[in-house]
């Protein structure tokens, strides 16, 4: 096993083994670059993981307190983990590209009251990216891999899809092996995805990029290690970092770059949290956007009560979804598009969720007919808006000393319109398939968390540049989903791991160039 | 009904049982033991009113109100909010009818009391073996090896032409 020492400042620290994490360490280590991973969270092995969401939810779930605002929940505004894999271990695989205009929100859609800013990169620039993205996590429909099977929520997604005319109904595009792949088994149809997957055929940077890291010689993992502030020398450049190790003890790790990928609500507090005279309002903050801007995407769930049993408990989680109402058409009433995928959902995340507050017998008899439920989750764009984001508390503070996170977040007015559109949609979904009832449902707990400290081609709209490499500190890269100035109406992780592809490129050639 | 009778005499044996110890005289720790079984019952009935399936029996109930009861007890507020709810209900809550206790725990239902209960509850009832039973999930699936073999594309209800 490979291990730095913390005086070392010849290596690359990187915050987070998520996608964006993960993915940026191995990329860097298998090019002979040296890497320390620091993660908050502690290692899982596959004997840790099991069939039972609430002792997953002990073992990976980010529970250290966040305060929520406006829309969100005020106890647990996000959905995050801390374990190494980061939310790689909760996701639920959907891996599609974002369209070409959802790059260009500012030039393509006729909003006001949007903070948004175009992408510094198009499609174009980003495709060869996705594709090794894909490559690497053996994408169904893409490297030979054949469609995910579908599962009885998907068959029911997809049948309604096709009664109402959606032309674009695929279980392609999901990084769940739909065959073995990359030493991977296919998948077993188990369920409990959002638990992490017992048999790692669900892509998680776990079971793939960490180990293979580690299989070069040039990359340590510290997990278990907090990372509570970057520091930077007499000239601004970022020097090391501070972290809380596993005995809580404050180490302190030298670095000669440090991307941050701690996930949008993090990453941003982190920043927040290493102010310095020279910095007086946060690392890389000097325009103000460190925290700002943050995006979740405007969601919506529905239950279908179906005529007949659908047990939608059983496989994947997610994987079936529908692109047709992803295009840019605005005579639908508002800008941006959505996704209609398949959702499982638990007893408990049916009650909790789908029937939040809810009990008496208006609960219980919904429960009854639980085997009769399909489901849909609606992900929709979300346009930025600087009011929404994440600052530090001005008194709390955490079991390490720092300031506990606020998260605010409030619709966009182009949410409710779109909303109203997807819940329409779900409707005539299932009612075209008999259902007798249909549930739609909002979720104040986010699990897309992105823009925080998003890309800009000018300095002043935003934290880094293109690359991820914040435009105030040269050696300091956002390597995480907190780059995206837009959520376009995908799920986020295919971008984030594309991204990072792309910046573990740039950061190669500037160290070989002697540019960082 | 014959669910309604048992709940009654089980109701009246508490009763008789809470007016047994008070007539011994028992002693501060016995009168605790008495709260604790009252507040036992309590906390039942009212997760019985929160989630009531006919086909469950009050044991179940009572097996989800002990394990709330548990994690209740871990929170530092609890015995104050526990003291404010049963002030709040009444100590005529349990006696009054189906729908009347609907009504008084509906009217309390922005109280901490009532959201520690019912949040705790939600999770303990809908993760209970038996309530999984009774709706028809099976939970964990990795040891019977997923639902690849096992019916997770049987559907056979779609109408035609529509797959």
């Amino acid at each position: 096993m490979t291990v730095f020492e913390k005086s070392d400042d010849s290596v690359v620290v990187v915050i987070g083994s998520g996608a964006g994490g993960g993915v940026l360490a191995n990329e860097l280590a298998q090019a002979g670059i040296d890497v320390v991973c620091l993660e908050a969270g502690s290692r899982l092995t596959y004997d840790d993981i099991v069939n039972d969401e609430r002792a997953m939810d002990k073992k990976m779930t980010w529970h250290d307190q966040r305060i929520g605002e406006g829309l969100l929940n005020p106890h647990f505004p996000v959905w995050t983990c801390k374990t190494v894999g980061g939310t790689t271990m909760h996701w639920t695989a959907t891996s599609v590209r974002m369209s070409a205009h959802e790059f260009r929100p500012k030039t393509t859609y006729a909003l006001s009251r949007t903070s948004a800013i175009d992408w510094p990169l198009s499609l174009a620039d980003l495709e060869p990216y996705y594709e090794r993205a894909e490559a690497k996590m053996g994408v169904s429909g893409t490297n030979g891999l054949p469609p995910l099977p579908m599962n009885n929520n998907m068959k029911v997604l997809a049948a309604g899809a096709r009664k109402l005319g959606y032309k674009h109904v695929t279980s392609t595009g999901v990084a769940i092996n739909s065959a073995p792949y990359d030493g991977r088994p296919a998948c077993q149809q188990i369920g409990f995805c959002k638990s992490g997957c017992v048999i790692g055929a669900k892509w998680s940077t776990l079971y793939t990029e960490i180990p293979k890291a580690e299989d070069t010689g040039h990359f340590e993992l510290r997990p278990d290690s907090m990372v509570l502030k970057i520091e930077h020398d007499a000239a601004g450049k970022v020097s090391g970092v501070l972290y809380a190790d596993e005995k809580g003890v404050v180490q302190r790790q030298r670095a000669r770059v440090v991307c941050v990928a701690g996930n949008a609500i993090e990453t941003a507090r982190l920043l927040l949290n290493s102010a310095s005279p020279l910095y007086p309002d946060g690392l890389a903050n000097g325009a103000g956007h460190v925290g700002k801007n943050y995006l979740k995407h405007v969601v919506l769930g529905a239950l279908g009560f179906m005529p007949g049993d659908v047990h939608f408990f059983r496989g994947a989680q997610q994987g079936g979804h529908i692109a047709d109402e992803q295009r840019y058409d605005e005579t639908r009433g508002f800008a941006g598009g959505y996704q209609i995928e398949s959702a499982g959902f638990s007893p408990l995340a049916v009650a909790r969720i789908g029937f939040s507050g809810k009990w008496g017998a208006e609960l219980s008899t919904a429960l009854e007919d639980y085997t009769k439920i399909a489901a849909t989750f609606i992900t929709g764009e979300d346009p930025a808006q600087s009011t929404n984001g994440v600052r530090l508390h001005e008194t709390q503070k955490d079991r390490y000393g720092l300031p506990v996170p606020v998260v605010h977040y409030e619709d966009h007015e182009n949410a409710a319109p779109m909303r109203v559109h997807a819940a329409r949609s779900a409707r005539r979904l299932f009612e075209s398939l008999g259902a007798r009832r249909v549930v739609p449902f909002g979720v104040d707990m986010a699990t897309h968390n992105l823009g925080t400290c998003r890309m800009s081609t000018d300095p002043d709209d935003g934290v880094c540049n293109a690359w991820g490499r914040a435009h105030e500190v040269e050696n300091l890269y956002i390597s995480d989903g907190s780059q995206s100035p837009s959520s376009g109406s995908v799920n986020p992780t295919l971008t984030i791991v594309a991204l990072a592809i792309r910046q573990a490129e740039h950061i190669r050639g500037a160290l070989a160039s002697g540019a960082l | 009904m014959k669910g309604k009778l048992d709940r009654r005499s089980l109701l009246l044996t508490g009763a008789g049982l809470a007016a047994l110890f008070v007539l011994a005289g028992c002693d501060g720790a016995d009168k605790t033991a008495t709260q604790d079984g009252q507040s036992a019952e309590l906390l039942t009935d009212m997760i019985v009113v929160l989630f009531p399936y006919r086909q469950l029996k009050r044991a179940v109930y009572a097996d989800v109100a002990a394990r709330v009861r548990q994690q209740l007890q871990g929170r530092k507020d609890w015995p104050v909010l526990r003291k404010e709810g049963a002030a709040a209900l009444g100590s005529d809550w349990r006696h009054l009818g189906a729908d009347d206790r609907v009504a008084k725990l509906a009217a309390l239902s922005k109280t901490a009391f009532f959201v520690a209960v019912y949040q705790t509850a939600l999770l303990e009832f809908y993760s209970h073996p038996d309530v999984w039973a009774l709706v028809g999930y099976p939970g964990e699936s990795e040891s019977l090896g997923g639902y690849i073999h096992r019916g997770f594309d049987d559907i056979d209800w779609l109408p035609e032409g529509s797959q």
